[in-house]
């Protein structure tokens, strides 16, 4: 149970407060409802590449991240298909000075050509260190391409390629800029050892004065009903055969999205769930296998993936796989297997309540998926979770025509 | 309001140090530091049962994945799904040094806990079958990450600097052949039933729970002393090593050798060390991501083991520009030699350390891990605040006489993988 204050100023932008006395630390957070499906099909990854620029100072603050070091902070960021999220932890004493370098920034960012032939350049090796330069690194993107074939969930935060990256000018990051980063845009959450009074009025001080602007967001083109199961084989220079599944599912607000959530954790989340008891323990057909869902804020993805032993073909990993999902969804799992699940949930959930910087994340988050009073009924949510619901529910969805499926073959050469 | 006014900052901290509550029993030392609320125990048995005391590769990090088979009493899936039905999160892992049992429970589960745990140390199952099917999963593994640049950066870097050293055997693709089921089975016979370990337990402790470990611990069968050994000595191949291989980027891994934690020019070294490569202002940082977009990162980092230390920098880096990032590191440590550091700088470097340290005392479970690093060496709390002594008087002298003196360039082994594949490689 987390307690928190909300608020919102004239301006639009949404405050949360949460007072943790236990700690030095605070923790500010700040959401920014703009990620790669905002970006368009043309100029992919400028979201992410925006978040780099976003370190560049502003007219004030021109050196951002040697203020933040002198006050003895760290920061970072992050950007998913959904949003961006920017967070410094520092000395509790120090908060004011992430609010002004905070609004600073949001107020006036001072973009610079030099900066973004920079940080254009480092977006680059970014995408190859993390997705080019590694075996199966591109792999998830290219699951992304196959499941969505018309909404922006089609790419990958990075990008789809580097040529969308090469080709971003400053007019087109000014425009971004301009578009999407204005306090009605953005949830900020502090969390520490904190007065919510005069916290309250620094965050007023500092933002208060913020123009908010008309958030002009693209229409996401809807997936159209997938029809049958899609399949494709791509062949790479990789050591063992691999491959990645993904069901389409609803988004993280729905009802369901817990069950789908456990469902997940009961096939694939560790070494005692059902495939890696049976493929990698039993059989012995797989090296690895686990399955997760992406918790989108719109249309997601349940996806199982694994790397398979040698001489294994992709036919015998299917029938198994299958196998076990069928079992699944004719007899439900045992109050057992259920509550083992709901356990391992309840430690990582209290393990997440622990630490200022992820509460400040997780209350921004909840509020900008739909409202942050969502986090304190999240627990209760899994525990109503029914052996019949995963039953209904993998019967709805884990079927093969609204499966899409990647198969990796290593190549001869390889 | 005046934007243009930056709201002062204030840079004393206060660390708030738990205290360590110290016991030992039946020859096992248990440490405790109590805090916060919530009801989630970390518990760490650690043994003296590194890779450094394995006799060929693999072995010892076998040992601890087939451990993960269970006991005699409950073991596959029985075990894998006893424990995780308790919520428990938990990984066997080895460092060079230490064999590491980890758990995450919730405090109401400890005592069924501990009862699994019991079970796996005095009686492990060990069937061959499991062991030969990890093996084949490490030996996956180790293929994949052959296909990475800087796997195969940091394999060669551990051979060159701990050249002659335990801590520099690493495995090789035929060693997947060469290990047996009897040596990792041996290797748990002889480090883990009947040794004692370091038993570290932290977060919320209640006196049941405190009474639950000492039974625990008193009810084992300890009957050696699991004494720890030295490593060889390292001889470092100094030099520059290529490793050719057709990549998107290539990887660079340089470094030498450095004193230890306990000596007491320590912290002027680890403090120069962040300055040169440490954090996001370090002069490498600014340098070769800032400046020139060469790479998405670059980080200098001090690595401790029981019997050496090392000083490391990696980078994944655009793949013709191996060898003029080598020649920026140099002219980097030069300048740290040769000029002295501008108060500012120094200012902002102090400030953000003060805060680093502060964060990495926020709760119990850092705290531990903040006690077991200085523990292992044989030193206490007193580190740290000889460490924020330091901090607060170090001067521009002081990081220019640890760069001369501990960063010389001739001193140094550099490995470079991928990016070559225009020349024929070398030496």
């Amino acid at each position: 149970m987390i307690n928190y204050e909300k608020y919102e100023l004239r301006n639009g932008l949404k405050v949360i407060v949460h007072q943790d006395e236990s700690t030095p630390i605070v923790a500010v957070n700040l959401a920014f409802d703009v990620g790669a499906r905002d970006e368009d099909p043309t100029m992919t990854g400028l979201a992410h590449f925006f978040e780099h620029l976003m370190f560049s100072g502003s007219k004030n603050a021109p050196d951002y991240d040697i203020q933040v070091q002198n006050a003895g902070g760290q920061n970072n960021a992050f950007t998913t298909n959904d949003y961006t999220n920017y967070y410094i932890t520092l000395p509790k004493t120090n908060l004011e000075l992430a609010l002004w370098l905070e609004s600073d920034r949001m107020f006036q960012l001072n973009l610079t050509s030099k900066s973004l032939e920079t940080q254009r350049q480092v977006v680059i090796e970014e995408f190859k260190q993390r997705y080019l330069n590694q075996p199966y690194g591109n792999n998830l993107a290219q699951l992304r391409a196959l499941t969505y074939k018309d909404h922006p969930y089609k790419w990958a935060t990075i990008g789809e390629s580097i040529e969308h990256i090469e080709k971003v000018s400053l007019d087109d990051a000014m425009r971004f800029y301009n578009k999407f980063y204005a306090p009605n845009n953005c949830i900020l959450s502090i969390c520490g050892d904190v007065e919510i009074e005069s916290t309250l009025q620094l965050v007023e001080k500092w933002f208060g004065s913020i123009e908010s602007s008309t958030i002009d967001r693209p229409f996401y083109t809807p997936e159209k009903p997938q029809v049958e199961q899609r399949i494709k084989t791509v062949e790479e220079d990789v050591p063992l055969n691999a491959f990645l599944w993904s069901f389409k599912i609803g988004q993280r607000t729905n009802a369901d999205f817990p069950t789908a959530d456990l469902t997940s954790d009961l096939l694939g989340r560790d070494e005692s769930s059902l495939l890696h008891q049976r493929l990698a323990f039993e059989l012995n057909l797989v090296s690895s296998i686990s399955s997760y869902v992406t918790g989108d804020r719109g249309p997601g993805m349940f996806i199982i993936s694994g790397k398979m032993n040698d001489g294994i073909s992709f036919s015998q990993v299917e029938e198994e796989m299958w196998k076990i999902i069928n079992e699944l969804k004719k007899s439900g799992p045992s109050e057992i297997e259920l509550l083992k699940v709901k356990n391992k949930f309840e430690t990582a959930h209290v393990y997440g309540e622990m630490n200022v910087m992820n509460k400040a994340m997780n209350l921004a988050y909840s509020e900008l998926c739909h409202h942050v009073s969502d986090i304190n009924k999240e627990l209760q949510n899994y525990q109503n979770v029914s052996s019949e619901k995963i039953k209904e529910w993998m019967n709805e969805f884990m079927i093969k025509k609204n499966l899409c499926q990647l198969n990796v073959k290593k190549s001869k050469n390889g | 309001m005046d934007r243009s006014l930056a709201p002062k900052v204030q840079n004393k901290i206060e660390l708030t140090k738990l205290s360590v509550e110290k016991q030992t029993l039946n020859g096992v030392e248990i440490n405790y530091v109590n805090g916060g609320s919530a009801p989630l125990l970390k518990l760490e048995l650690i043994y003296n049962a590194g890779s450094k005391y394995q006799s060929q590769p693999l072995v010892a990090s076998l040992a601890f994945d087939i451990l993960k088979d269970g006991s005699e009493q409950l073991n596959g899936t029985s075990f894998k799904e006893a424990i995780n039905g308790l919520g428990v999160y938990y990984g066997f892992e080895i460092s060079k040094d230490f064999g590491t049992l980890s758990f995450y429970v919730l405090e109401r589960n400890l005592n069924e806990l501990l009862q699994i745990i019991k079970d796996v140390i005095i009686s492990p199952h060990l069937p061959e079958r499991e062991f030969n099917r990890l093996r084949l999963k490490q030996k996956n593994e180790f293929l994949i990450d052959c296909e990475k640049t800087s796997f195969l950066a940091r394999q060669k870097f551990a051979e060159v600097l701990f050249n002659e050293s335990q801590y520099g055997k690493v495995a090789h693709y035929e060693d997947f052949d060469k290990v047996e089921y009897s040596m990792s089975v041996n290797y748990i016979h002889e480090k883990i039933i009947a040794s004692p370990f370091k038993f570290l337990i932290s977060g919320c402790i209640s006196d049941q729970s405190k009474s639950l470990v000492t039974s625990f611990v008193q009810s084992l069968p300890i009957a050696n002393k699991g004494e720890k050994e030295n490593a060889r000595k390292p001889k470092a191949k100094l030099g520059k090593h290529i490793i050719p291989k057709d990549a998107e980027q290539c990887s660079i891994m340089l470094g030498k050798i450095l004193p230890s934690k306990t000596h007491p020019d320590f912290h002027k070294i680890s403090i120069a060390n962040t300055l040169l490569g440490g954090y996001f202002g370090s002069r490498l940082m600014q340098n070769i991501r800032e400046e020139k977009g060469w790479t998405y990162g670059i980080h200098s980092s001090i690595l401790g083991y029981e019997n050496a230390t090392s000083l490391v920098i990696a980078s994944d880096i655009l793949k013709d520009k191996g060898e003029a990032a080598f020649d920026e590191i140099r002219k980097e440590i030069i300048h740290l030699q040769t000029e002295l550091i501008p108060l500012e700088e120094l200012d902002v470097l102090k400030n953000y350390l003060k805060g680093k340290l502060l964060k990495s005392f926020d709760g119990a479970f850092e705290q531990i891990d903040r006690f077991f690093a200085v523990d292992a060496f044989g030193l206490n709390w007193s580190y740290y605040d000889d460490y924020i002594q330091t901090l607060s008087h170090i001067t521009p002298q002081d990081i220019q006489y640890a760069a001369e003196k501990y960063f010389k360039w001739e001193e140094f082994v550099l490995v470079q993988a991928g990016g070559m594949n225009e020349k024929s490689p070398h030496k």
